[in-house]
């Protein structure tokens, strides 16, 4: 046998194979390889949250088993898009213990996604929620910061405080889903655990967080208010795209209280 | 933080607890009068067992204080080796980013409690070689080879600060630093910006402090071959002192590596570069979306060593390494099989090799196998060929001090946790060295090694 022909056996050996193993979608089987290799030690064999490093993980790790997911692209309460939990897998949740897992392939990411959906039963009688639109981002103008923190002043400060998560519901004390006491986010930072531009704040703020107290405004606010709010919040931190001229539009606001009182359409008219 | 105190105790518990059934039946001698017992002698002993297992357990999980380093992390050791000590793809993105997950919580003052990112290894090895002469064996050996511990510290104490101090302390006294340095993460704010300063190992493709094989480094064969003759000591195997300048994109896909060193051990080279040196090596992977090839990871290597022939190091010669592998991840990424295919040219000064007219070259390749299962077991065979292209000497056999080499293992974690890894592994290899017997004779060793290894 010649070696060419050798080598064309070979070839054609590993094209069956591939084509044998094309997956358009995750494997759930190879998924479970990938979920006890780099997941299993924080959300547990059982996928219920309580890997052996959980307890000193704060927040706590996932349960996955109610197949409720914080951090999605749709309206409260509906399940996210395999596009959001792929967004969470490959960047992680900024000041946790979810890591940012870029080095994995994209087929490692949706083979552990496809597993995932098979620890909750709402994924076999519901489908994922149909992504919130995003219009089109206005300019984040003095006025745009000005009306943003008025609904802000409105509508957030109860939890988020001056920014800073000081609000007085935080200060009695809040907690998730799940019991675990949890505190609002610090907005001054510039970066959320997954929000990091005017558009994720958007997000965040239209379709609320699953499992917290932190609400969808999308029965509150109109896009263009939360479009405001986004401004105001990226103008109180370093936030991506936050530029100096939008911080000094916050900075130069008169204090909280001093100026006009909020007019009526800090809700949706 | 464990405390190497808690170590030994827990050490010595574990030994206890191996040794159940011997202290067991020490255990079970006649019982005292009036004490008639009502188990069996052989159910005392398995209850005894059983007690002294549950003991340790209990000890254990009282004292199982998370290691620092994997208490900052959370992760499992399988996250990033894809066969401890081996890096997966995720564990090579995060040692390229300095140890850092970049999640905003590598800063040792993000963490409540705070600590050093500290670890320990312990490893022991038992070791049969046979070693054959022209068909006759010669020599017989086997028994314990030296064991070593190692107490280190690696990670990031910052986001733009990381190191690794790793001192080797061998049981017959030698003590090591392994490694030592520290790096500036990030600088201009970019991946592809890292500067290292100290001694460090090269970005060779399997990298030699990162091989199976645990503690007895058979990749010397490839790396730290030196041509017949040759009065130079430099090898890429070594970690050298220097700086380092590295740069990656996300994911570490597209990678390069640059080192300026300072032969490390050139006589006379204490001054800080005067036998200078420079290694750099470039890699790209590729995943596939489709197929049974999941990944093909590609490099190129080079170095350029100078090593001092005369009083001092006015007059140095070169070393010249060039090398390209690659690396196909096929079936899973999780549980592959992994076939890394590498080649090294080799070219020396003809100063460097006593008596020589004509500059030495030599040709190596190796190609290695890896198999995982399942995820604390893997299978492994190595091959590796040294050819001698030229000698330097003209009149030496053609083929004299070339390498055969070939290597067979298994490797299975008994205890594989964010705490404490125990490994176990069985190797057989046969390396011949051509024609440096008296008489002009092949010499082959055959060895049979068993390691074990502590991870803690």
């Amino acid at each position: 046998m010649s070696t060419a022909t050798v080598v064309s056996a070979l070839m054609a050996g590993a094209l069956a194979l591939g084509a044998a193993s094309l997956q358009a979608q995750g494997d759930p089987g190879r998924g479970r390889q990938v979920y006890e290799r780099y997941c299993e030690q924080c959300h547990g064999d059982r996928a219920d949250g309580a890997g052996e490093v959980a307890r000193w993980s704060q927040p706590r790790p996932r349960d996955f088993r109610g197949g409720v997911y914080k951090f999605s692209s749709t309206p409260y309460g509906f399940l996210p898009t395999p596009a959001d939990l792929e967004r969470v897998i490959q960047n992680g949740l900024y000041g946790t213990r979810m890591p940012p897992f870029a080095a994995l392939s994209t087929r490692e990411r949706r083979d552990a996604i496809a597993y995932l959906q098979t620890r909750s039963p709402r994924w076999r009688t519901e489908g994922p929620g149909k992504p919130i639109a995003i219009p089109a981002e206005p300019a984040p103008t003095r006025e745009a910061v000005t009306r943003g923190r008025e609904l802000f002043e409105a509508n957030c400060t109860k939890c988020h405080g001056d920014g800073t998560g000081n609000g007085p519901s935080a200060l009695k004390g809040m907690a998730d889903d799940w019991g675990a006491a949890i505190t609002p986010a610090n907005l001054l930072l510039g970066r959320g655990k997954w929000a990091r531009t005017a558009r994720d704040i958007y997000v965040r703020a239209m379709a609320g967080i699953n499992g917290t107290p932190m609400p969808e405004s999308a029965d509150v606010l109109t896009p263009d208010q939360v479009w405001q709010v986004a401004h105001y919040v990226q103008a109180l931190g370093g936030w991506s795209g936050s530029t100096p001229e939008l911080r000094r539009f916050a900075a130069e606001l008169p204090p909280p209280g001093a100026g006009e009182p909020a007019s009526a359409d800090t809700v949706k008219q | 933080m464990t405390t190497s105190r808690d170590l030994l105790a827990r050490s010595a518990l574990v030994v206890a607890a191996l040794a159940g059934p011997a202290v067991a039946k020490a255990d079970t001698g006649p019982a005292p009068a009036g004490h008639a017992s009502a188990v069996p002698a052989a159910g005392r002993e398995t209850a005894e067992r059983q007690r002294m297992h549950a003991a340790v357990r209990r000890y254990v999980e009282a004292h199982s204080e998370i290691p620092a380093f994997a208490r900052k992390y959370g992760m499992k050791c399988s996250a990033c080796h894809l066969a401890v000590p081996v890096l997966n793809q995720f564990g090579q993105a995060f040692k390229d980013n300095g140890y850092r997950m970049k999640n905003g919580t590598d800063d040792l003052r993000a963490n409540e409690p705070a600590y050093w990112p500290l670890f320990g290894w312990l490893w022991k090895d038992y070791e049969v070689d046979v070693q054959r002469v022209a068909g006759q064996t010669v020599q017989e050996r086997g028994g314990i080879s030296n064991g070593a511990f190692v107490l280190g510290g690696l990670g990031s104490i910052g986001d733009k600060v990381s190191f690794r101090f790793v001192p080797i302390i061998y049981e017959d006294g030698n003590t090591i630093v392994d490694h030592g340095w520290i790096r500036y993460n990030q600088a201009f704010g970019s991946d592809w910006f890292n500067i290292k300063v100290g001694s460090t190992d090269f970005d060779l493709p399997i990298n030699p402090g990162r091989e199976y094989n645990m503690g007895a480094s058979r990749f010397a064969v490839l790396y730290a071959y030196a041509v017949p003759g040759s009065v130079s000591r430099f090898s890429v195997l070594f970690p050298q002192p220097g700086i380092e300048i590295m740069g990656h994109d996300l994911g570490s896909r597209n990678r390069y590596s640059v080192n300026l060193f300072n032969t490390g051990g050139a006589p006379s080279a204490h001054c800080v570069i005067c036998s200078p040196g420079i290694f750099g090596r470039v890699t790209h992977r590729q995943e596939f979306a489709t197929g049974f090839l999941r990944a093909v990871k590609a490099g190129v290597f080079g170095s350029y060593a100078t090593w001092p022939v005369g009083p001092d190091t006015s007059d140095l010669k070169g070393q010249r390494r060039l090398g390209g592998d690659v690396e196909l991840w096929m079936g899973s990424d999780v549980l592959p099989l992994r076939a890394t295919v590498m080649g090294i040219t080799g070219r020396d000064d003809r100063a460097l090799v006593t008596g020589a007219t004509q500059d030495p070259k030599f040709n190596a390749g190796m190609l290695q196998l890896e198999y995982l299962p399942k995820l604390p077991l893997v299978f492994y065979g190595r091959l590796q060929v040294i050819r001698n292209q030229r000698q330097g000497i003209v009149g030496t056999p053609d083929d004299f001090a070339d390498q055969d080499f070939q290597l067979v293992g298994v490797r299975h974690a008994l205890e594989l946790n964010s705490r404490f890894a125990w490994l176990l592994e069985l190797t057989y290899w046969r390396w011949t060295i051509k024609r440096v017997a008296p008489g002009g004779a092949n010499v082959t060793n055959h060895t049979v090694w068993l390691g074990t290894h502590l991870d803690f």
